[in-house]
């Protein structure tokens, strides 16, 4: 009983702290957050902190508190350990907690989450999103903009960059293939389009289409922020380390303009 | 050579001088792959411009140079020639000999696996050792070029996983205990077993040897179609993870058919040892799922060698990826669930107290080992079809209950037991401290939304570490030290062992927590170069690693200095009831000199307490 | 069982024990490891042992050069200023296509954001080098930059002659092959050639090699 007891203290008292460090700190889980996606994907893992602390904090207890409880009594004339075999009560509650747990968790954040990024790539819900025609091939970005008719945009030193507008969703649509190269269909491989401020990447399959949509939120760029970059997260060859492209998300005034230098540049 | 019969003229020492059978084997290999390699690529199909190598000749070449080896070892006497009818004498080497020499015996086959996985697992570690001096700078500055860098990852990956991960509990620790703990003195299949063990050190060769061919960029995985896209040293890796693929299952099939039919009298289903169970649910994966990525891999070599485009861009890279993880996660319970099953070993015998719940932990390792063949997809989240994500992330979520069983099962067993803090002890706490990191970090990968994020970042890398570290190589050490008085009588010295414990634990933790913090700022993995942002956490990450891999060193010095010269024990020193104590130690040749007789559990320390104190030979065994 | 007790009949009977001697079995393996680690950490160093010895001699007349993924055989060639040559340049990637660059004087370099990758030599081999395309099979394209071509072969749109696309290059796809006739121009001095498709990768991914001309 007394064991019960002082445990049961020091589970309580180490889960609040858990928790408080939770409060305090589970909203940096995801370090920079530049979109509506990440910040789904944030509140879900600070969800799941919570519920996870808790249980965390009882099996390291359980396996520090019993040893050092152990030495103690190893003083005593008892060779063996006293204690049962089994015990209906503390199985049942094992058994049902960590189903009970696991399939809340299933229904929330797992199913909700998703949910609501099903809906975002709905067909109805993509009705006025900004279009940007992604190309991978080994290795180097390609970023068009059908409804403007930008065919390749790139920044002042030919490099390919990315422009977005705050507040408007995207529709990524990717695939992989060399452009300048359509006969070498041996080059065609996976890659992964991944801007880590945005909470999401999506893989590049080789005679697929595949669509990313996110909502960027901040205005910011890859200069004032690196995890504002499009980094290729597949590995895809020699390469790989360096697919990367410059992203920029900007006011609606300043894309207008961009794109009017695009079209001039002939991009 | 070795082939000649003895001459009637009596010998004074019946010593037969023979060519040590390694050096034979490979000089075996070693022509073989000459003279197949030479016929395909100059007779058979010759390729512009008279490459001395080509793919098919390399291919034709290494099954060549695999035969000669294993028919070197001693295949050629043991196995082959006596398949024919034809019976040579070939007598077993004695010593230190029969260690690198063809042998049937249970004993020296765990020992040689557990010789060729440690091999494999400094010569993997030293390739993490350069991979960690290269991310310590943000520009290509130790390795020459970024494929390099790409491929060391692979190799790593590569013989950590097939030669270690799924080796040494398996191939190793249970060819040694698990014909023991069931009172037997062989094993189903020694023959087979006896050459089984030699294609591990030949897979791990293929793989350390596949840059020569070219350097490839795939990782572990082989991820297709880079792998077709990819220089020919990819050729080696499909080659070598069939070779050691190869032994494994001959492992299985073996360790299975002798714990169904090679058991001592009495020992019911009811008194099979925690860690027989273990061995019977990987084996079980092992002989569903092994063969399998068998038939993918050599769909892939014909996709490169003939070329059928199964997997390329004409083809379904998907699907690869689909056959790959079919496999690959399986695979990761592969590993881990012999850890599970040590934990249950070790914990009674430190607790004094009988094993908790026993039918809820063999339900948790049979319901893991069912599964993990529904949850491959989780790896594939970033490119599967929405639709397909809530099921697969179902039941990966679902996969951590019988997971959690392993944990109801030690800490019922602990609870209010009379526990004893030995090395074993403290290596099996710290596996189940940083397993339930990887664990519980898993439940994020587990969803879908976060996965997005996560996938292909350091923080995988640090999952899977704490998983497999954490969870397999944690217990390897425990189990080495539990049962090192077992394999030489000896003792290790406990405050060394502390020492060994906590080094590797500071070293591993410091190193792969910061992983998950710097994934999650935008480090992706196979990288040798990353935005300087990144540079400070790494050279920290850099630090612990070699702080881990010096640890691990000083781990494998003590364990063979103990059981070199390390203090004589008695023959049980942990009072511990299962049959593989009730022998002598070291064991000898045949285990037990009377087949033992099993009349009560294996995990009963309440009967007849005083007497444990005492160091008789105990319990539930008449001989 | 029947495994178990012919097992024990090789152990026991007639009493025989094998021995071998334990410095052959030292020697042979630890030569055998040597010799792998060799292999692995000291291959391209043995390679470019080999290439310098076949650098030594000077090529002339028909000169094979084969690419793969991504390095070049020979990486290593001498020419003599004034020798007629025809380098045959083969593409034996079954996946990648190729080019061959030959230059000196320095890279053009691409500031990015992990490195600078370089795109190209400064100084361009074939500056006002007559040569003849003796032949072509699979050409993705060649850039003539300022060299002063004539192609036996009909010239399709591969044959790129306008100003502005780099240095002179033939890309060759899959297989393809190309030859070049030409008279080694005075320019002597050590020459690097590279291929820098894909990005610039390959060139990073060290496919290069060099030509040491010497003079007439
Ligand atoms: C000795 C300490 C170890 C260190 C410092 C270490 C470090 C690393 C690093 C830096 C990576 C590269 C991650 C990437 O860029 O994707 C990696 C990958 C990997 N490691 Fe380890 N590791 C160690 C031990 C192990 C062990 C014991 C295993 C398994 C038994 C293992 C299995 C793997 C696997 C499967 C990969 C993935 C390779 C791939 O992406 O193809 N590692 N490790
Ligand atoms: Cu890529
Ligand atoms: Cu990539
Ligand atoms: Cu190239």
């Amino acid at each position: 009983m007394a064991d019960l007891l002082i445990f049961g203290v020091l589970w309580v008292v180490f889960s609040v702290l858990g928790e408080l460090g939770v409060s305090a700190w589970g909203h940096n889980f995801y370090y920079y957050t530049a979109s509506t996606q990440a910040l789904d994907g944030l509140s879900a893992s600070v969800f799941l902190f919570r519920f996870l602390t808790p249980i965390f904090v009882f099996v390291v207890l359980m396996l520090i508190f019993i040893p050092l409880r152990a030495r103690r009594r190893s003083r005593d004339s008892v060779v063996r350990g006293k204690g049962a075999r089994f015990n209906a009560t503390y199985v049942t509650i094992w058994v049902t907690l960590s189903l009970a747990v696991n399939l809340l968790f299933f229904v929330h954040p797992t199913t909700s989450a998703a949910e609501q990024m099903f809906k975002e790539m709905s067909p109805q819900a993509e009705q006025h999103d900004l279009v940007v025609d992604v190309v991978a091939r080994q290795w180097q970005w390609f970023f068009s903009y059908p409804q403007y008719g930008i065919q390749n945009a790139l920044n002042a030193n030919g490099n390919n960059v990315l422009y977005l507008p705050v507040n408007r969703p995207v529709e990524f649509v990717l695939r992989s293939y060399d452009p300048n190269h359509p006969y070498a269909v041996g080059l065609d491989v996976i890659h992964s389009f991944w801007i880590p401020a945005f909470g999401e990447k999506m893989d590049v399959i080789p005679g697929e289409t595949r669509y990313m949509v996110a909502t960027p939120t901040k205005i910011a760029s890859t200069e004032t922020n690196p995890e504002v970059r499009v980094q290729c997260a597949e590995v895809c060859g020699p390469g790989h380390p360096y697919m990367y492209a410059t992203v920029h998300i900007v006011s609606d005034a300043a894309f207008k303009q961009w794109v009017k230098q695009q079209l001039k540049a002939g991009n | 050579m070795s082939v000649a019969r003895i001459g009637d003229a009596p010998l004074p020492l019946r010593k037969k001088q023979i060519m040590p059978p390694v050096i034979r084997g490979l000089l075996w290999a070693g022509i073989g792959f000459l003279v197949v390699n030479c016929l395909v690529a100059y007779l058979l199909d010759p390729q512009y411009g008279d490459p001395f190598i080509t793919q098919p000749s390399v291919v034709f070449g290494w099954i060549a140079a695999t035969a000669g080896w294993l028919l070197g070892i001693g295949g050629l006497e043991n196995v082959l020639l006596p398949s024919f009818g034809i019976t040579v004498t070939y007598p077993e080497a004695t010593g230190w000999r029969r260690y690198f020499a063809y042998s049937t015996n249970h004993k020296v086959i765990g020992i040689q696996y557990l010789v060729s996985s440690t091999g494999g697992f400094f010569i993997a570690g030293l390739a993490a050792m350069l991979m960690r001096i290269q991310l310590m700078g943000d520009h290509m500055w130790f390795f020459p070029y970024a494929g390099q860098y790409i491929e060391t990852v692979g190799i790593h990956g590569t013989i950590m996983m097939f030669s270690v991960g799924t080796v040494a509990l398996v191939g190793g620790l249970g060819n040694y205990l698990i014909p023991m703990m069931i009172g037997s003195n062989s094993s189903a299949f020694p023959r087979m077993s006896a050459l089984s063990v030699w294609l591990v050190p030949a897979g791990i060769m293929t793989v350390i040897l596949s840059p020569l061919l070219g350097e490839w960029t795939t990782g572990w995985r082989g991820y297709e179609p880079l792998a077709q896209n990819d220089p020919n040293g990819i050729l080696f890796y499909y080659l070598g993870v069939l070779a050691l693929t190869l032994s494994s299952l001959m492992v299985s099939l073996n360790l299975t058919t002798t714990i169904l039919f090679k058991r001592a009298k009495g020992l019911t289903w009811n008194r099979l040892p925690m860690y027989a169970w273990g061995i019977l649910a990987v084996s079980l994966l092992n002989i569903i799922w092994l063969p399998e990525i068998e038939i993918t891999f050599i769909l892939a070599v014909l996709d490169r060698v003939v070329p059928l485009p199964f997997f390329t861009a004409v083809g379904s890279p998907i699907t690869y990826l689909e056959l790959f993880w079919l496999f690959g996660h399986p695979e990761v319970y592969i590993i881990v669930v012999p850890a599970f099953a040590i934990w249950m070993e070790i914990m009674p015998v430190m607790a004094r107290k009988p094993l908790f719940a026993r039918e809820w932990g063999i339900i948790g390792l049979i319901f893991v080992m069912m599964l993990s063949g529904f949850v491959w997809a989780h790896h594939m989240f970033t490119n599967m079809r929405l639709t397909e994500m809530l099921p697969f992330s179902f039941f990966t979520e679902m996969i951590s209950i019988p997971t959690g069983f392993a944990y109801m099962v030690v800490i019922g067993t602990l609870w209010r037991s009379r526990f004893r803090m030995t090395v074993p002890s403290l290596f099996v706490l710290m596996s189940m401290f940083n397993f339930l990191i990887g664990g519980m970090t898993g439940v994020f990968l587990a969803d879908p939304v976060i996965n997005l994020q996560l996938h292909d970042t350091f923080f995988v890398v640090a999952h899977f570490h704490f998983t497999i570290i954490g969870g397999m190589v944690f217990t390897w050490l425990a189990a080495m030290y539990y049962w090192l008085p077992k394999f030489s009588g000896r003792m290790y010295n406990s405050k060394m062992g502390v020492l060994g414990a906590i080094w590797v634990f500071i070293g591993f933790d410091g190193a792969f927590s910061l992983m998950f913090i710097q994934g999650l700022r935008g480090m992706n993995r196979w990288v040798p170069v990353y935005p300087p942002y990144l540079q400070g956490i790494n050279i920290v990450i850099s630090i612990f690693a070699f702080i881990l891999g010096l640890g691990f060193l000083f781990n494998l010095i003590h364990i063979a200095w103990a059981m070199k010269s390390g203090k004589k024990v008695q023959e049980n020193p942990w009072q511990s009831k299962t049959l593989e104590w009730q022998t002598t130690s070291p064991p000898a040749e045949e285990s037990f000199a009377a087949a033992p007789v099993v009349t009560g559990s294996f995990y009963d320390y309440e009967d007849d307490d005083e007497s444990f104190s005492i160091p008789t030979t105990p319990g539930p065994v008449s001989m | 069982m029947d495994g178990e007790d012919r097992s024990k009949e090789t152990v026991g009977s007639d009493a025989v024990e094998v021995d071998w001697s334990r410095r052959s079995f030292l020697i042979g393996t630890s030569s055998v490891l040597a010799a792998s680690a060799i292999a692995l950490f000291e291959s391209s160093n043995i390679a470019k042992a080999f290439s310098a010895l076949n650098g030594l001699q000077v090529d002339s007349g028909l000169t094979k050069v084969y690419q793969q993924d991504y390095y070049y055989i020979p990486n290593q060639m001498t020419w003599r200023v004034g020798t007629p040559m025809t380098l045959h340049i083969h593409n034996l990637s079954p996946t990648h296509f190729h080019e061959m660059q030959i230059g000196r004087g320095g890279f053009q370099r691409d500031p990015n954001y992990y490195t600078d990758l370089r795109i190209q030599f400064n100084e361009d081999f074939w500056d006002g080098v007559p040569v003849t395309i003796k032949e072509e099979h699979a050409v993705d394209n060649l850039v003539t930059n300022k060299a002063i071509v004539t192609s036996i072969p009909k010239p399709g749109p591969w044959l790129i002659t306008a100003p502005g696309n780099g240095n002179f290059s033939p890309t060759l796809r899959p297989g393809g092959s190309i030859s070049l006739t030409f008279t080694v121009p005075n320019k002597p001095g050590i020459w690097e050639y590279g291929c820098f498709v894909q990005g610039f990768i390959h060139y990073a991914d060290g496919m290069k090699g060099t030509i040491n001309i010497l003079p007439a």
